[in-house]
């Protein structure tokens, strides 16, 4: 590395303000303690076990909304009932064209968030790479300033985790079965049979486009009644597009490719086409019927459920457009 | 009671993905830095992101200009370059990451049509400073800061 590229790095970091960047993976709530035990309980604090490595192996710390901080480990004298932010100090964005690396980056920040949930319940989670600028006073500035709406998300998230559900179709439905109780294409079938060349051709496409239009109104039928059935067993049901809104590169076409892990997830072969997903908040109690309900599901032919979670609710968590311009994101507090 | 329960071990990557990259609280403001703010940062995760209508949706597409021959070299990623994009440089990838990667994009290049590096495009903003703004942003207040002005100062100082 010259000088040159030393000093050039330098400028970057500075031009975009980020020499005291928090790289934030979630807000949680604390609960009040003395010298890493809860009071109430006796038992000991979560703050105190706190130890995991994060983005990047960056040692993760907790930073209160009064711009306290606790590296991980480290035991605080007494902890204030309040709400705090993990956070990791960082220079700059973490930016790699890699799908690996970015893999391994997104599974770390995803490591941090799920240990916060195991030490602190359901905590509100950040998207990956949001930093915040300003150091631990910037972020205990933003945790108080937003203090409102970050109770209320987690008041409502508390004791609830995300799952996703996938629907996907890996056979159409028989032709035979569509038939058999429907009069006007049953009607077609000797029409056709009996008509000239052109007609039959033509009967044909009419007989197809119908045959289309009652596969897909059997497939909204099934939606319909999964969503009815689904939505009193959670706290929030909402429905996604039907193809993910992320999915990485092919990179079969990069110099290491044949790797196991660079399967990036494609669904449409394995699950079939997906016919609807949708992201739940729901409580543990709530999952063994949603498993029987998705069960009666899968049981149908050319059918198949995909049921991940437990998540943190990502999908659930309050916006934060200040000063934005922006249409909202498509998030939801119930 | 039911055998069929929830599981993150099944090739869940898919899921991750999505609720690290798309889902999750953003900040919109000048205080906090996201992969939102592509216009100036995290050009390579773009490039490793596939999805591009969606990206394009929340702001994460290519911006108008982008040097696809330039990209698809510092990526390695040929096909990027028959894009259908403007063969204008920009300076929304200056400073970005410009360590650890140069060396690659270095070698690469040299085999592409365009002889230029991250290190070159410098130099050039720097000989016609704010050459380019006028090509770069197209989406209204994506911008947190321009940073070709703001290293100008810099790098003067």
């Amino acid at each position: 590395m010259t000088d040159e590229d030393r000093r050039t790095t330098t400028t970057a970091a500075a031009d975009h303000g980020l020499d005291e960047g928090r790289y934030l993976y979630c807000v949680v709530a604390l609960r009040g303690s003395d010298a890493g035990r809860e009071r109430d309980t006796g038992r000991e604090h979560d703050v105190a076990s706190f130890d995991v490595a994060g983005v990047d192996d960056e040692p993760v710390s907790i930073v209160t909304s009064t711009g306290e901080r606790w590296d991980g480990g480290q035991t605080p004298e007494s902890v204030e009932a309040g709400i705090g932010a993990i956070v990791h100090d960082c220079e700059e964005l973490y930016d790699a064209a890699d799908p690996r690396l970015l893999k391994r980056w997104l599974v770390q920040h995803q490591r941090v968030v799920d240990e916060a949930t195991a030490q602190f319940d359901t905590p509100i989670p950040f998207q990956f790479d949001t930093i915040l600028r300003g150091g631990d006073g910037g972020v205990g500035s933003w945790l108080e300033a937003e203090s409102e709406t970050l109770r209320r998300a987690l008041d409502t998230v508390a004791g609830l985790c995300e799952y996703r559900i996938v629907v996907g179709r890996t056979e159409p439905i028989p032709t035979a079965a569509i038939v058999t109780e429907d009069d006007e294409l049953a009607a077609l079938e000797p029409r056709i049979d009996a008509a000239s060349e052109g007609t039959a051709h033509l009967l044909k496409k009419q007989y197809e486009q119908q045959l289309d239009s009652r596969r897909r109104e059997r497939d909204r039928q099934l939606v319909a009644g999964l969503e009815e059935r689904l939505e009193p067993l959670v706290a929030t049901l909402q429905p996604l597009d039907r193809r993910p809104s992320v999915s990485l590169a092919d990179v079969s076409s990069t110099t290491e490719a044949g790797s196991e892990d660079d399967a990036t997830g494609d669904e449409v072969t394995d699950d079939g086409e997906p016919i609807c997903r949708y992201a739940v908040l729901a409580s543990d109690d709530a999952i063994d019927e949603v498993g029987s309900l998705l069960d009666s599901v899968a049981d149908r032919d050319g059918i198949t459920v995909r049921f991940t979670g437990p998540w943190p609710p990502y999908s659930f968590v309050p916006a934060f457009d200040e000063d934005s311009d922006e249409p909202p994101r498509q998030t939801e507090v119930p | 009671m039911t055998d069929f329960q929830p599981s993150r071990q099944q090739a869940d990557l898919a899921d991750v993905l999505e609720l690290l990259l798309d889902k999750g609280i953003v900040i919109n403001a000048d205080i906090a830095v996201s992969i939102g703010d592509t216009e100036l940062l995290g050009v390579q995760l773009r490039a490793a992101i596939a999805s591009f209508e969606t990206a394009a949706k929340y702001g994460l597409a290519f911006p108008e200009g982008t040097d696809m021959d330039r990209l698809a070299a510092a990526v390695d990623e040929p096909e990027l370059a028959e894009s259908d994009r403007p063969n204008i440089p920009i300076d929304a990838t200056r400073g970005v990451n410009v360590t650890g990667e140069d060396g690659r994009i270095q070698r690469d290049s040299s085999t592409a049509d365009r002889e230029h590096t991250l290190d070159e495009f410098e130099d050039d903003d720097h000989a016609s400073p704010g050459g380019e703004d006028d090509g770069s942003p197209k989406d209204e207040g994506e911008t947190p800061r321009q940073s070709a002005t703001d290293s100008q100062t810099e790098d003067d100082a």
